[in-house]
């Protein structure tokens, strides 16, 4: 499947992408991703292993699976307000 | 009313649309750029935001809010690109019979807000450097 993460902040800063796409075999977990994307940019790894994903903007915990088409977001500690 | 805008907030107008006849008090949280911060100097605040979440989020602590405090209104309005010292990147207005419900929702809102809410700021300071903010639960909060 393919999985496109939208990135903000200091990832996508880091990064210099506003997101990052990858393959993802059928019944990947959102857990996997996250490896993925330390394994892609092992520079935010830090930044990633204390983000929440996002699923069609909803958080989402480590164990739910992924669909192709749906709109995914990783989204690092929060500081508006 | 829940907006996420790029200009300056005009929280008058804001107080002048909550309220009804049932209204005694409105409560009005403004966040303002800090221009100064122990030693250093804030030029800027530059906020990056997911925009479609940010508003579901901001609706829902909204919906909560009017439910759990009975409000009469809730606005919230956040801003997001770069905001300078002294401006308001959030404002909160909330509206109910009695004052203590609207003390209390204000609050529970902006701390709300500040956990959940995908919203970040990058504090540009007067020495050249920039950092975003990305406060880690382990660490001590700035």
């Amino acid at each position: 499947m393919r999985i496109e993460v939208k990135l903000f902040a200091a990832i996508r800063e880091s990064i210099d992408d506003d997101s990052f796409v990858c393959e993802m075999p059928p019944g990947a977990t959102v857990k996997e991703l996250r490896a993925a994307l330390v394994e892609a940019h092992p520079g935010v790894a830090e930044l990633v292993a204390h983000s929440t994903f996002a699923i069609e903007s909803k958080y989402v915990i480590d164990s739910v699976e992924l669909s192709e088409g749906e709109e995914v977001a990783c989204i690092p500690p929060v500081s508006g307000g | 009313m829940i907006q996420i805008t790029r200009s300056k907030i005009d929280a008058s107008a804001l107080i002048d649309a909550v309220g009804s006849k049932t209204t005694g008090a409105v409560v009005v949280f403004v966040g303002t750029t800090r221009k100064q911060t122990d030693d250093k100097q804030t030029v800027l605040l530059e906020y990056d935001c997911y925009e479609q979440m940010a508003v579901a989020e901001l609706e829902k602590l909204a919906t909560n809010a009017k439910q759990k405090w009975s409000l009469d209104a809730c606005s919230i309005v956040h801003r997001v690109g770069s905001v300078p010292p002294g401006e308001s990147s959030v404002v909160i207005v909330v509206a109910s019979a009695h004052r203590a419900a609207a003390y209390e929702a204000s609050r529970w809102l902006i701390d709300t807000i500040k956990e959940c809410v995908p919203i970040w700021k990058k504090e540009v300071w007067a020495n050249g450097t920039s950092e975003w903010v990305h406060p880690i639960a382990d660490e001590t909060s700035t």
